[in-house]
């Protein structure tokens, strides 16, 4: 499995060359809640990551057996060619971790947090620290108990962001941020990539998710389901047409790959996987007024994966 | 370092209260002394009066009242050791189980530092800040006896009342406290229970004094291992009783980081 990351330049211990994470048969049982079961994942170098699914899907429990929060039931895990739980150390010490609720000392300003954050990596972060605070324009004076929630998030970008980190592991990172902050936080994803940052991008949002990822790997009930480019999970998969046909009397399409038929009057919706010259060979003949052929929204694409009910969106 | 840094600067406030209260009480008690013994005719009658279990049970009956050190012993001593205990619980079962409590321990957990590395700077905190308490309380006490004493100061005992006996104790209750706080992530639950430890054992301590038959319980209260009656009249604090002391703290600290290193820790 190994062998389709080896430009990469991660080597584990053991001098194989590694993707940024692993995991392998990764498994979190709480007692006797799943947390996650048996997840199997790579992220290459420099790509964004979106990790997405439901709340309670598992992703909170990746990420935290990723950094070594908790310890694995069974399977195992690597960062940046590390095992999550011997190499630990090495790992917090090339990773910048955003949480999704951010919880400080009430006491301390946000320099002053940023400030203790800075001393264990041993360098001095004031530069980008101060970059960081102007790009999110976020006061660093104010206490953090005085801070909103959406300030909190602020700061925790600050402190994953400012040592300049290898890899980047957002858990839900635009919940609390107004629309126009989202996006100067996306722009600010983007240039860490182009900076070479690889980025794990977990989040219920799939619009976000599809403004800025490479990939993404879906995860429902703590197992993933789909691994895939963004591009491919649009594209090859499957398209929405919608017929106008000339008549009402049209019979609906008999082909191979239709699914969600839908007729209202002399318009016909379905979704379409195959091979298209197939699709337009069956009109082929047929009295049409219109012909459209959509991709279909990562909403839909992800609802395909997931029961209707179970997706809050 | 710089977790052990910040636990200082974290305490150093509750630090201070601490100790201008407890030293208030203690010179305060200690002042109190040549009115208290002014009339030795008046002071005998009072002890007379006091039944003869009570006298037992606070080591009265062998700790002389009519010199300063015996009073100190019994009066000053048993604030310090008691209320310093509980400031020691409250260190102990706060330094790693309220930043799980607070959430602020995936902040820590997510830079680069080992949790066994985490724990022991975490308890060199507590340590280093009871060290200070006991210091502050301990020079001011031998100050105002010094200011009082009239007579030769007996410096061996008073060292011992003032700064080993207590720190000791304090450290053997904050480490309980600490273990409990660090395997189960709740510091009030650490706490309370510490805090029944410290006026259960305290209680035990009264009940091994009182009936030679319960001699055999003095292994279970560290209040026994600092007896006044020991120190006062022989100047020492028994090596056995010192040795299990110490092998508490460093046996709770390594526990402590153990357990840590393999804990789940949800927030």
């Amino acid at each position: 499995m190994l062998l389709e990351f080896q430009s990469l330049p991660y080597l584990s211990h053991r001098g194989d060359v590694v993707a940024v994470i692993i995991t392998d048969g990764l498994t979190k049982y709480y007692g006797e809640q799943r947390g996650i079961e048996n997840l199997t994942l790579q992220m290459n170098e420099g790509e964004i990551l979106g990790f997405i699914g439901p709340n309670g899907a598992g992703k909170s429990t990746t990420i935290r057996l990723l950094l070594n929060f908790v310890f694995p039931t069974a399977g195992e895990a690597s960062v940046l060619g590390y095992d999550v739980v011997e190499d630990a150390l090495e790992i917090r010490r090339r990773v910048g971790y955003l949480p999704s609720e951010c919880h400080y000392y009430p006491e301390m300003t946000g320099e002053m947090l940023l400030e203790y954050a800075e001393r264990f990596y041993r360098k001095d972060c004031s530069k980008r620290r101060q970059e960081l605070a102007e790009l999110l324009d976020l006061d660093l004076s104010k206490r953090t108990g005085e801070l909103s929630f959406g300030n909190r998030k602020k700061l925790g970008i600050i402190q994953a962001m400012q040592h300049c980190p290898e890899l980047l592991i957002l858990d839900e990172p635009t919940g609390g941020l107004d629309p126009l902050m989202q996006e100067v936080f996306l722009d600010m994803v983007r240039e860490e990539k182009e900076l070479g940052v690889s980025v794990f991008f977990s989040s219920h949002i799939l619009s976000e998710v599809q403004k800025i990822s490479d990939r993404v790997a879906i995860i429902k009930e703590g197992t993933l389901i789909k691994m895939e480019s963004i591009k491919g999970l649009l594209s090859d998969q499957f398209k929405r047409v919608t017929i106008e046909w000339g008549n009402d009397k049209t019979n609906d399409l008999k082909l191979a790959g239709l699914t969600e038929q839908d007729r209202q009057g002399n318009i016909s919706t379905f979704i379409f996987r195959g091979d298209i010259r197939d699709l337009v060979a069956a009109l082929g003949g047929l009295e049409l007024l219109d012909l459209r052929i959509e991709e279909p929204s990562l909403e839909e694409v992800f609802l395909h994966y997931y029961d209707h009910t179970e997706v809050v969106l | 370092m710089v977790v052990f840094m910040r636990e200082i600067e974290a305490n150093y406030k509750g630090l201070l209260v601490w100790s201008a209260v407890m030293s208030l009480i203690v010179v305060l008690l200690i002042a109190l002394y040549p009115q208290f013994a002014s009339d030795q005719a008046d002071l005998e009658a009072m002890l007379a009066a006091f039944p003869e279990s009570m006298l037992k049970a606070f080591n009265m009956d062998k700790v002389s009242y009519g010199t300063l050190i015996g009073y100190y012993s019994v009066q000053g001593f048993l604030m310090i050791t008691l209320f310093g205990s509980v400031y020691a619980a409250q260190l102990g079962s706060h330094a790693l189980a309220k930043e799980e409590e607070d959430k602020t321990i995936e902040f820590l957990l997510a830079r680069p530092i080992t949790r066994q590395r985490l724990v022991g700077e975490k308890y060199l905190g507590v340590g280093i800040t009871l060290a200070l308490f006991n210091l502050l309380v301990g020079a001011l006490t031998v100050l105002s006896f010094v200011f009082v004493e009239e007579g030769p100061i007996p410096w061996r005992e008073l060292l011992l009342l003032a700064f080993a006996a207590p720190l000791l104790l304090h450290y053997t209750f904050a480490a309980a406290a600490f273990l409990m706080g660090t395997a189960l992530g709740r510091s009030r639950t650490a706490f309370s229970i510490t805090l029944g430890l410290i006026f259960g054992t305290y209680f035990l301590q009264i009940l091994v004094n009182l009936f030679d038959n319960l001699a055999f319980l003095r292994f279970f209260s560290p209040f026994v291992y600092v007896d006044t009656a020991e120190i006062v009249l022989h100047g020492r604090i028994p090596a056995l009783f010192v040795m299990i002391m110490v092998f508490v703290v460093a046996g709770c600290g390594l526990l402590a980081s153990r357990v840590y290193a393999r804990r789940d820790i949800f927030s």
